[in-house]
């Protein structure tokens, strides 16, 4: 039984620390943003993509609403002199809810994709279970890439990292800007993301849309 | 006020991370913070001002535009909120004896986005003469700079000369200004680098150095911190 002093200690440490991540997840959230929008100034990118207005941010708060447990930021990229946007790179980080919610995991993950719309939490966000069916399929490439294809739409996808294999300027680089460029250039997942410690996952046929984490290397 | 924040004396920083007193609704807190960070360089020596400058603009720059000259400083000139049709943070004007000049244009951001996504390009083009751009600089600060490499790839009327400092790259240029020989240079520093960690813009950290708090396994009796016994 846990003594009541021992339990009030607890629970103050727990939101120094919970203060303590939500900062580094904002401060984590701007570096992304500026290195992927450096990123994509880049000569070979540009000549693709570029970007097409500031990126958006949404949070998701807890039922109470009390805390942020999911935040996001998307950006809109154009193509060539194209005015409207061909899609949105996003970032979503996810504490905890369905951000989080595949089977057999238990931290908070990173997101990282390319979608047609922004990440709005309550409308559009990435969750576990996947909603697929109808016009819309999701696959998972090589076990780390989750690619939906949509009979109107270019392609979309999304690979994860777990939150706490990012620490460092060289990690958002290594982990974050650089798959993401390569991705958006088109190279296949095979050279981009195998090798990297991004989340492994695979697929429930019991459960569809339910995909299972394998445990880190 | 920054020597009130560096000696816990008042928490009105807290204002800038959204504490509103009541029937507060605006807080100007892009003019607030830039009149407390850059209002005491208008009280310092000319060249301990173009020391900060020099150290803002060229920290870390093995190539920096419009690198500042090494003669003794004429004149320097603070102007906070110029208006003309267009109304930057700042303009710092700078010259030499030996005849050189710059003009650097401040825009800083806290938390709002551009005032439309052309503001920077109407500075740089509309607040500047034709002769001031010659020797101008546009200095981008905000907790993070997309906005401003996204200004580049619309339309690069800069050449180079857009700057873009974050608020945590910023505070990493100021710790070498702690040392400088110039003691209202280090004294302002020093406090500038304490006020801006208040508002948790020293940057990502990393989550490695967090420390988890303790578990609380309610089925046990194992005790996983323990308060020293009176």
């Amino acid at each position: 039984m846990t003594s009541p002093s021992d339990l009030g200690a607890s629970i103050a440490e727990s939101f120094k620390f919970v203060s303590n991540v939500s900062t580094e997840c904002e401060a984590l959230l701007k570096l992304t943003n500026e290195e992927v929008s450096q990123m994509l100034v880049e000569p070979d990118v540009k000549e693709i993509h570029s970007a097409s207005g500031e990126w958006m941010l949404s949070y998701q708060e807890n039922d109470t609403g009390w805390l942020n447990t999911e935040f996001a930021a998307s950006l809109a990229l154009k193509q060539g002199r194209k005015k409207k946007p061909s899609g949105h790179v996003f970032v979503q980080i996810s504490l905890m809810g369905c951000g989080i919610d595949a089977l057999n995991n238990f931290e908070p993950l990173i997101h990282v994709g390319w979608w047609h719309d922004p990440i709005v939490f309550g409308e559009t966000y990435m969750g576990f279970p996947i909603e697929c069916g109808g016009d819309y399929q999701v696959e998972l490439e090589e076990g780390v890439l989750f690619r939906w294809t949509h009979r109107a739409a270019a392609d979309e996808w999304c690979y994860s990292l777990r939150l706490t294999d990012v620490n460092t300027l060289q990690d958002v680089k290594n982990l974050v800007v650089g798959p993401l460029k390569h991705l958006l250039l088109g190279k296949p997942v095979s050279e981009v993301l195998v090798g990297l410690p991004v989340v492994r996952y695979a697929p429930l046929k019991s459960d569809p849309g339910q995909f299972k984490v394998a445990p880190r290397r | 006020m920054l020597q009130a924040f560096a000696r816990r004396k008042s928490r009105l920083y807290q204002r800038y991370l959204g504490h509103r007193e009541p029937g507060e609704h605006k807080v100007s807190e892009e003019d607030e913070i830039t009149a407390l960070v850059m209002g005491p360089l208008e009280y310092l020596p000319q060249d301990a001002q173009v020391l900060v400058w020099r150290t803002i603009l060229e920290w870390h720059q093995p190539h920096p535009p419009l690198p500042f000259p090494s003669t003794a400083v004429k004149d320097t000139q603070i102007h906070f909120w110029p208006r003309n049709t267009i109304e930057p943070d700042m303009v710092v004007e700078l010259e030499w004896v030996c005849g050189t000049r710059r003009v650097i244009l401040v825009e800083f951001k806290w938390n709002a986005p551009l005032s439309g996504q052309d503001q920077l390009h109407r500075q740089w083009k509309e607040f500047l003469s034709d002769e001031q751009r010659k020797h101008a600089i546009h200095l981008f600060i905000a907790p993070e700079t997309s906005s401003a490499i996204n200004a580049i790839s619309d339309s690069d009327i800069w050449g180079g000369r857009l700057i873009r400092r974050s608020w945590p790259n910023i505070i990493s240029s100021l710790l070498d200004l702690r040392f400088s020989p110039h003691r209202g240079v280090s004294v302002w520093s020093v406090q500038v680098i304490h006020f801006l960690k208040l508002l948790r813009l020293d940057g990502f950290q990393g989550f490695n150095h967090l420390q988890a708090p303790p578990r609380i396994n309610q089925d046990s009796t194992t005790i996983f911190f323990r308060r020293k016994r009176e």
